[in-house]
């Protein structure tokens, strides 16, 4: 054989063997995004629990479930994407594993929801959202045009500045005090 | 000359009709939650005359906040108790916003007018 | 010449002016309310009876009057954001002769005549008996109207039998509607809802004025709607006074047959109440803080005959008779001030407290038991409310390991405390109590020497206010210049006066709101409009 065919050959099944991998990696990805596989981790059970419960987990007439990463990794290229998704992943598993993370404050947590929860997650599949015209809610209009000008002179909020509970359908908090009560409710 | 004194006195007219909304949003702060969303006043107060404006009713908070029973919902932990605030033993879902909740004032807390509520719930926002 | 003709003149018309002014203005008679023309005022709105106040008494006075007539109109006004009055945060137990849960016990002597016997002892002569009565007699009716309209009643207490014998009661009689005052205004609103088309409540609407025409006949009212009461201010009686607050829109309601005012008492109020009884000022209440002397203002100055206005009644997280196992300390000087046992005598203690608290600048006096004193509690369900921090406003009561801690709590010098404890349990060993508190009342607590130690800041509250507008047994407002009743107004409730006296029994009030409501109601449906 000569040198040119030995090249092309191990192309192909180079190519063959990187498209395999990309699938692979990709359904790999895909897999370990829902909650099913998020909330097989005990820290992530209250959150799993009360994202069933919410119209985006499936609590919905058509059935849909989101993903978490749908919302909890950004969703605008996919490197950024990956990069983040790698990240994570390293650091769930070894937090995961070797610290205690009852000792994680979730409830506390829960106000630096801007880092985690990513407006390209939300706008991904609410593509119309902030050009309706009218709207069930018409207060919405003017708090999504208030969005609009904001991201536009620089100085923007992100959905989740607003819309404090979404994804786990206002019980998130009440899910999390089930672990680790706020109030005593004891005698003085 | 004419033009002149025609440019200052329509500068004067015009100025005195716009609202200071900045010495308003001075005088009138907003709580840290509502602050963070850079709200200005017309996003709660209708209209474009701070003189018109009034203290706001609970349909105007709900226009955001969903509904008494999704803010009493938020708070379920408290209901074994009875004092979840929102879902009250003496009040159930009928109590006004501004009972406790204030925006360009502190707030103040109804049940603790005659309970101890230290065990059992935090601050009022 | 013509000046003489000119000066007669002048004098003839001036005394034929005078002969055709009105009567009032030679004194013959006077009016004690300035005269409305109804033709002067535009009016807003209009109804047929306006109640107002949303408490127990109002409530069924709105009810009794929308049923006595279904065309007519009936609007109950509340000045609160929160409707109920004092009636959604008390307990509301009520004094009935003749229910089947007391007949379920095998009493069956008990009478009206016997409740008003028990009622007239406590009320020392001061209450007008014809109106007593009333209430004495309509205790039965009362209970079947409520439980009629929604209530039920709590069958846990007195083990079970749903029937109590309270202090001062000479029979087991007391009942207590299920889950208290908040259900029976719940029961009572959701009745008016869903039964009632002819009723409508409104919040927020403020009496100013009550306005009546010069035949002293009540035509209508002067309100500010969208008023907004405010908590902030610590003395809440400053409600009442425009300068403060000045909240809400002037409107004037025509008010055709009837007007019902069942506006409670003015306990929250400290200057009326302070201006009546001196100490009365730093007495805490735990009445509703709408509680403000700004209806029974109104009502004087349209005319109304007040009574009764230095009479109160104290209470206390708990009960009286619990009070005597512990001692009553000054928090400065750690010392005693007064016989906590005292015969029992509610008011007597009260007006000590807040007298020896004019001397500390207010700071409240400490009531400390000891784990025997805790034992001898008759009301253990109280006291433990009391531990959970769940008996309101200075209800809550501490519990220390030793008397070290206790002290430091309440910023007290501790070998102070200690000295005047140890006093304390010398004097009574031998039944030689300074303050002549007798041994014998205290059974095995004789002594504050039993760790752990639970202390309370004990203050009298200023539940009850006695005074009120004085009424006929029909209900009817009495007018303080001619002793009349006023065609067109009636009042009912605490708001009220003359159907108690220096005290006022347990679970009586009850029964008067809920009597005179029903009197009210119907009495205001029946009248002849004036429009």
């Amino acid at each position: 054989m000569n040198k040119k065919w030995f090249i092309v050959i191990l192309l192909a099944i180079g190519g063959l063997l990187g498209t395999g991998a990309s699938l692979v990696t990709a359904e790999i990805a895909h897999s370990t995004g829902d909650a099913a596989f998020c909330g097989s981790c005990h820290s992530m059970e209250p959150m799993a629990n009360t994202f069933k419960l919410d119209v985006h987990g499936g609590n919905n007439s058509h059935g849909f479930v989101a993903q978490c990463v749908d919302c909890h990794l950004p969703q605008d290229s996919v490197v950024s994407y990956m990069l983040d998704k790698t990240k994570h992943g390293i650091n769930d598993v070894f937090v995961e594993n070797f610290t205690n993370t009852d000792e994680i404050d979730w409830i506390a947590r829960r106000e630096e929801r801007e880092r985690f929860v990513f407006d390209s997650g939300c706008l991904s599949c609410h593509q119309e959202l902030l050009d309706r015209k009218d709207a069930e809610n018409p207060k919405s209009l003017q708090t999504h045009a208030h969005y609009k000008n904001q991201l536009a002179s620089g100085d923007p909020i992100q959905c989740v500045s607003c819309h404090v509970t979404v994804g786990h359908n206002g019980m998130l908090r009440s899910e999390l005090n089930k672990r680790h009560p706020e109030y005593s409710f004891k005698s003085k | 000359m004419l033009t002149l004194l025609l440019t200052v006195t329509a500068s004067w007219v015009y100025a005195d009709a716009e609202p200071d909304w900045k010495s308003l949003a001075d005088e009138y702060t907003l709580k840290p939650h509502h602050q963070k969303l850079k709200f200005d006043c017309v996003m709660c107060h209708q209209g474009n005359d701070p003189e018109e404006f009034e203290p706001l009713e609970s349909e105007n908070c709900l226009s955001c906040h969903g509904s008494a029973k999704k803010v009493a919902d938020r708070l379920q932990f408290m209901d074994p108790n009875h004092t979840n605030p929102h879902n009250s033993f003496h009040d159930g879902l009928s109590l006004d916003c501004y009972e406790c909740h204030a925006e360009h004032e502190p707030s103040t807390n109804l049940c603790a007018d005659c309970h101890t509520t230290t065990s059992w719930m935090g601050k009022v926002p | 010449m013509s000046e003489n003709s000119s000066r007669r003149n002048f004098l003839k018309l001036g005394l034929g002016a005078a002969a055709m002014a009105p009567v009032s203005a030679l004194g013959l008679s006077s009016a004690a309310f300035a005269a409305t023309d109804p033709n002067d005022i535009q009016w807003d709105d209009e109804m047929d009876v306006l109640v107002i106040g949303s408490g127990m008494a109002g409530m069924i006075a709105a009810i009794r009057a929308a049923e006595t007539d279904a065309s007519a109109k009936v609007v109950v006004a509340d000045k609160m954001s929160r409707l109920g009055g004092s009636s959604l945060i008390s307990g509301l137990n009520m004094a009935v002769v003749g229910s089947d849960l007391q007949k379920n016990i095998g009493i069956t002597d008990d009478s009206w005549e016997l409740l008003l016997k028990d009622i007239e002892r406590e009320a020392k002569g001061y209450n007008h008996r014809e109106l007593t009565e009333v209430a004495a007699k309509g205790t039965l009716k009362l209970y079947n109207f409520l439980k009629d309209h929604g209530v039920e009643y709590d069958m846990s207490i007195g083990g079970g039998t749903g029937v109590k014998k309270l202090g001062g009661h000479s029979r087991a009689r007391c009942v207590w509607p299920q889950g208290g005052g908040t259900e029976v205004i719940k029961k009572l609103q959701g009745y008016c809802k869903t039964q009632l088309t002819n009723v409508e409540i409104r919040k927020k609407i403020l009496l100013d004025e009550i306005l009546r025409n010069d035949e002293g006949r009540v035509i209508g009212v002067k309100v500010r709607e969208k008023y907004r009461f405010s908590r902030k201010h610590d003395d809440l009686g400053d409600n009442d006074n425009p300068e403060l607050n000045s909240s809400g829109k002037v409107k004037y309601y025509k008010v055709k047959r009837g007007l019902v005012m069942a506006t409670g008492g003015y306990n929250q109020d400290r200057k009326f109440r302070g201006d009546e009884v001196g100490t009365m000022y730093n007495a805490a209440s735990t009445t509703q803080p709408g509680a403000t002397g700004g209806a029974i203002k109104a009502m004087i100055s349209a005319g109304f005959k007040p009574i009764h206005m230095t009479l109160f009644r104290f209470a206390f997280p708990i009960p009286t008779e619990d009070i005597r196992w512990g001692i009553l300390v000054n928090p400065r000087t750690g010392e005693r001030f007064v016989d906590e046992y005292n015969n029992n005598d509610r008011q007597a203690i009260g007006m000590a407290i807040l007298e020896e608290r004019r001397h500390i600048d207010g700071e409240h006096t400490v009531l400390i038991y000891d784990q025997k004193g805790a034992e001898h509690y008759h009301d253990q369900q109280r006291f433990h409310l009391s531990l959970d921090g769940k008996n309101g406003i200075n209800g809550t009561i501490w519990k220390f390991d030793t008397l070290e801690a206790l002290a430091d709590n309440f910023k007290m010098n501790t070998n102070l405390l200690k000295a005047n404890v140890d006093k304390y349990n010398k004097n009574m060993a031998q039944d030689q109590d300074e303050f002549h508190k007798p041994k014998g009342v205290l059974k095995g607590a004789s002594s504050i020497s039993q760790a752990p130690y639970y202390a309370m800041q004990l203050n009298p509250r200023y539940n009850y206010a006695q005074g009120g507008a004085m009424i006929s047994p029909r209900a009817e407002a009495i007018d303080v210049v001619t002793g009349e009743p006023i065609k067109g107004a009636f009042v009912c409730g605490e708001a009220s006066a003359g159907t108690y006296g220096y005290i006022r029994l347990t679970a009586c009030s009850t029964i008067d709101c809920g009597t005179f409501g029903i009197v009210a109601g119907e009495n205001a449906a029946k009248t002849i409009p004036w429009a």
